[in-house]
């Protein structure tokens, strides 16, 4: 170093290795979980951020999205008629249709894996004599319907359709602060991960250590960004309250929801006949 | 020769093209300011040459090879990290050890360095900014300023080619501005690569050989003696 100190508006004069090239060559490397973990939270987050990218989004009301997803769940759970079943898979086809590629071939992969996954659950009772069609036909269209919900509603409609179904203010407060609290600190994460990416430059494996510091800083900002938020709440005289803007239904959401409750209805009447 | 080379790159965020067919070089030992109104594309270009975004089409090259050729390759990614030094915006995420003392310690333990040279390192950076009283502390403790010096000195004790800095000067004093400006000119008179975000022009005006000006998708590259020749480029520079 030279004489040079540092002072309140100057830095010190800079050290000679600084003016040196370096003449670094990484040994051996390895790649390690920490670092392979940014590519699932670039997902999780544009997951979070985009919802929907599908040809349905704006054409009906949140409200009868949800309504409709229940009454299709809540009728497929109910009934042990056949051709109930198929009314629903083709009233379920009929939406899947009207979806882009892209988006159709997401569903039908995540269904697809659900339904091995629920179908080798199944395998024992098959050996058992219990198997009945039916039931795996069932399995397969309640997943396809929480897939394509799931995959074609943003939470933002999500917490849209909630509110106007007059759900408990507290609970959509508290779940609509936990998914922006959500969103921020997987934000906080990934950029820490990509720093730590940046500052990889020699054998990753000791990158392994890292994750407890790195849960540990997230959760100290996580308790900061709590606090921040209440009291910015406070300030701007928060009592408790979580008022929101309504957003009108137009008379097809209408129209579509009284079909539903009385196919919901005719279900019923069918099943307890 | 070129160190960086940008080559009809594009990208947008879902429906917005944020950069369209944009092209420049940046010259090994250049100091090179980016400027241009919010969401221009400054930081999305930063990342991109960082390999966190991938661009709609074009290519950024360093020392001729492509980036994405550079992230590929574990060894290559390495080698590349240790030339290509990054401070971040919100230098919140990049303090992630224990003490200052470690922080700054890490990228050279990474590199396998001698523990004297580890040390030597350390301590020459410490003294860079005079933080060597907070040598023990926890990095998350200290103040914005000293926050920004650490992860600063972390960057440096890797001795990287090109230092990329994402608006390193917001919310600080105007004493600390003024240091780390300092620090940057050093950088740039030891033949350092500076690529700079930045929206202030008349910190930056003495230090800086070309600017990028950002705006409606277009980056353009522009030497400080073109700026100054354009008074309307000039009296928009200065409202950034």
């Amino acid at each position: 170093m030279s004489a040079r100190q540092s002072t309140e508006t100057n830095a010190a004069a800079l050290p000679d290795w600084l003016a040196r090239s370096e003449e670094y060559v990484p040994g051996s490397v390895k790649s390690s979980g920490l670092l392979r973990s940014e590519k699932t939270i670039e997902k999780l987050l544009a997951r979070l951020q985009s919802g929907s990218g599908t040809s349905m989004k704006h054409a009906l009301h949140p409200v009868t999205y949800l309504v409709s997803f229940v009454f299709a769940l809540f009728a497929l759970s109910y009934t042990s008629l056949a051709y109930v079943v198929w009314a629903i898979g083709i009233a379920e086809a009929a939406v899947l249709v009207q979806l882009d590629g892209a988006t159709l071939a997401k569903i039908l992969k995540r269904s697809f894996w659900l339904l091995l996954v629920d179908a080798l659950v199944y395998v024992p009772s098959v050996f058992l004599g219990a198997f009945n069609w039916l039931f795996l036909v069932k399995m397969f269209l309640i997943l396809v319907g929480s897939v394509t919900y799931a995959t074609s509603t943003s939470v933002f409609d999500f917490i849209t359709a909630l509110k106007q179904l007059h759900m408990p203010n507290f609970f959509i407060f508290q779940f609509d602060v936990f998914v922006k609290h959500l969103h921020v600190l997987g934000a906080q994460l990934l950029q820490m991960l990509h720093a730590v990416d940046c500052r990889t430059v020699g054998d990753s494996r000791s990158q392994r250590k890292l994750w407890s510091v790195i849960v540990g800083n997230l959760y100290l900002q996580m308790v900061e960004l709590g606090k921040q938020l209440y009291d910015a709440l406070e300030a701007r005289a928060f009592a408790g309250t979580y008022t929101y803007m309504v957003h009108k239904m137009k008379s097809v959401d209408f129209a579509l929801i009284a079909g539903e409750v009385l196919a919901l209805a005719g279900v019923i009447a069918l099943q307890t006949r | 020769m070129a160190l960086f080379s940008i080559q009809h790159l594009s990208f947008g965020y879902q429906d917005k093209q944020v950069l369209d067919d944009i092209g420049f070089d940046i010259e090994t030992g250049e100091f090179i300011c980016f400027m241009g109104p919010n969401g221009g594309g400054k930081s999305t270009l930063l990342q991109m040459m960082l390999g966190f975004l991938e661009p709609r089409s074009g290519s950024i090259a360093y020392r001729r090879r492509p980036v994405p050729q550079w992230l590929a390759d574990p060894k290559l990614k390495r080698e590349y990290h240790q030339q290509v030094g990054i401070l971040f915006q919100n230098v919140d995420v990049q303090l992630f050890n224990s003490t200052v003392y470690d922080e700054i310690a890490f990228g050279p333990r990474q590199m396998g360095l001698s523990d004297e040279e580890i040390d030597r390192r350390v301590q020459d950076c410490l003294g860079i900014f005079g933080l060597q009283g907070l040598a023990e502390n926890v990095p998350y403790h200290l103040s914005g300023g000293e926050k920004r010096e650490v992860a600063l000195a972390s960057v440096l004790a890797l001795n990287p080619d090109v230092v990329l800095l994402d608006e390193p000067l917001v919310g600080l004093t105007s004493n600390n501005r003024a240091k780390l400006l300092d620090v940057f000119d050093q950088l740039h008179r030891l033949g350092k690569t500076i690529v700079m975000i930045t929206h202030y022009f008349d910190q930056v005006k003495d230090l800086a050989d070309a600017y990028v000006i950002f705006g409606g998708g277009q980056a353009v590259k522009k030497t400080r003696a073109e700026v100054f020749a354009d008074a309307d480029l000039l009296r928009s520079v200065r409202e950034y």
